[in-house]
């Protein structure tokens, strides 16, 4: 989870950087990232009281769903022409993010499911 | 020793799958997240963004916003009335409908409400605007062919539904923020080519229309949604769960869609959302959007008009979910082979749900919020059924005021918003002919239906 919160402070970070240069393209990384930023820092505080791994389990699947999710639309929204910038390396940097983004969210959910006998559907 | 407790908690034998003729017991019930979760991927569809679309051709965006946050708060009302009605029973709504209709009653009006207009009607209606998408987005593909692009996209909508609950759960998780998110992203690109937000509010509709035309349309598409909102709440783990999740996802959701493709329309002055998108540069997103999007409401659809079939079929649901995805379907792939990309069949279904579906409503709200509470009954015992339980077959009172309702609100009255004066319509007559009828010591229903332990 923390390597999905530092991904996320990153993309925030590009979104800060290009947005003088194009106000949606920074506007739909900074939303991008605040919501991937909250899925995975809000794991820790509803889980530090918990002790039951099940539940557990089930709170880490629900925030995964989030981030797997917005890592989605990142992928399909940050190469898209109305998000364009003049150099493609900022987008493509995202684009790689985002993938990697989905695939842990991805993986952290199969593994609630399997190891802590979470449900898919909570 | 516990398996003797569970039974005499849950009596029940759940014979047709997912809970669709009994109540769903309390280990099964889920958190309002996932209610709410469940609710905004019946409303994440092409029809909210392309009735967005609609508002914007007609209204300038102030109107617009005003249209939608009215026609919003309408449903937010009506659906926050039914919504608890299913989690206080536990039960779907054509199970609840034995009340105000009887046994009989509650197959005829489910039918009608949910298994004809949203498990065939609406599923062939999306099922065919998936295909005039997918076919806008790539015009020259022979898989993009409305006829084609309807029959696969419609039969990927049948397998979620076919897994019940937890199938629409998991592809709402999946869809919902997404969707939220491309919505947003039509917004942008409505500012980007409208000139700005100052530029956007300025424009002028080239046939501007009345603010009750626009909200009837608001209203209109989505009251059969409104209406039906137990089948989804009945799985929620507090009554009020479920309520908030549809008042939720409405009142700000729903406004927040409706408007961002109102900008969107108004500025480009394209006829259709998803090309809109396509053309202002949203690029893959469109197409994923269109997928996602029907996908997500359309096994609704079928999944609801499967619990009203069950009332009367009484066959696993699963296979009542395919016989009627495979009809719908059907009619998407004629209708899209024969019809092209016209949009007369899309408007004159809204036109007629708007008409025939409110009252049904208004009845069962008036009956379980009044008529029980003039019955003193207490309120989380309402609607409680158990095996053995005698109900009506008919409860003529019921059906009265649905059919009076739908005339008087439907097509005698001219003024006002046709769905909404219908619901107030049967949900008045229902209270007045039923307290009256009641106190003068005659009967409601008529004949007699007793409950076995699979619900039927």
């Amino acid at each position: 989870m923390i390597v999905l919160v530092v991904i996320a402070v990153i993309i925030i970070v590009l979104g800060a950087l290009k947005w003088s240069e194009n106000l949606y393209t920074g506007l739909i990384y900074l939303i991008v990232g605040v919501i991937q930023f909250l899925g995975g820092i809000l794991l820790f505080p509803r889980i530090a009281k918990l002790e039951d791994l099940k539940e557990i389990g089930n709170r880490s699947v629900q925030l995964n769903w989030l981030v797997l999710s917005i890592g989605i639309a990142g992928m399909a929204l940050f190469m898209a022409p109305f998000f364009r910038l003049e150099s493609m390396a900022v987008p493509h940097i995202a684009f790689v993010l985002c993938v990697i983004a989905v695939l842990l969210s991805g993986f952290n959910i199969f593994m609630a499911v399997r190891k802590a006998k979470a449900r898919m559907v909570v | 020793m516990s398996n003797e407790i569970k039974k005499e908690e849950w009596p029940w034998k759940d014979a047709y799958g997912d809970y669709s003729m009994v109540p769903v017991p309390r280990h099964e019930k889920r958190s309002f997240s996932s209610i709410f979760y469940v609710y905004m991927g019946v409303l994440a569809c092409i029809a909210v963004l392309w009735g967005g679309g609609t508002i914007g051709l007609q209204f300038s965006l102030k109107d617009a916003i005003l249209v939608a946050v009215i026609g919003s708060a309408i449903l937010a009302v009506i659906g926050g009335l039914t919504a608890p009605i299913g989690g206080i029973a536990g039960t779907s709504t054509y199970v609840n409908m034995r009340f105000p209709f009887g046994a009989i009653g509650s197959q005829v009006f489910g039918t009608i409400v949910a298994g004809i207009a949203c498990g065939i009607g609406w599923f062939a209606v999306q099922a065919w605007l998936f295909g005039i998408i997918v076919h806008t987005l790539f015009p020259n593909a022979a898989w993009a062919n409305v006829g084609v692009a309807a029959t696969w996209g419609g039969l990927l909508m049948i397998v979620t539904a076919i897994i019940g609950f937890k199938g629409l759960a998991w592809l709402s998780y999946l869809a919902v923020p997404f969707f939220m998110l491309i919505a947003g992203v039509g917004a942008m690109i409505g500012i980007s080519q409208g000139g700005g937000f100052a530029g956007l509010m300025s424009i002028q509709p080239q046939n501007p229309a009345p603010l009750n035309v626009g909200i009837t349309q608001v209203v209109g598409m989505y009251i059969a949604g409104g209406i039906i909102t137990a089948d989804i709440s009945r799985y929620a783990k507090r009554a009020i769960g479920g309520a908030m999740g549809w008042v939720i996802q409405i009142i700000i959701f729903q406004v927040y869609m409706l408007t961002g493709s109102a900008m969107l329309m108004l500025a480009t002055g394209a006829s259709d959302v998803a090309g809109a998108l396509l053309a202002g540069g949203a690029g893959i997103g469109a197409f994923l959007m269109a997928i996602l999007g029907q996908w997500t409401t359309n096994d609704n659809n079928l999944y609801n008009g499967a619990l009203s079939f069950n009332t009367w079929i009484h066959i696993k649901k699963q296979w009542i979910t395919l016989c009627e995805g495979l009809i719908g379907v059907g009619i998407a792939a004629w209708v899209g082979f024969s019809a092209g990309v016209s949009m007369d069949p899309f408007m004159k279904f809204l036109t007629l749900l708007g008409k025939i579906l409110p009252a049904i409503g208004g009845v069962l709200i008036a009956d379980f919020y009044i008529f029980r509470w003039y019955k003193k009954v207490p309120f989380k015992q309402r609607y409680k059924g158990k095996p053995g339980m005698k109900i009506a077959l008919v409860n003529w009172v019921g059906w009265l005021s649905v059919g009076l309702g739908t005339w008087i609100g439907g097509w005698v009255i001219k003024w006002g918003i046709a769905a909404l004066n219908a619901l107030v319509l049967g949900f008045v007559i229902y209270i007045v002919l039923a307290i009256i009828i009641d106190a003068a010591g005659m009967k409601l229903e008529v004949g007699e239906h007793t409950i076995n332990e699979k619900g039927v």
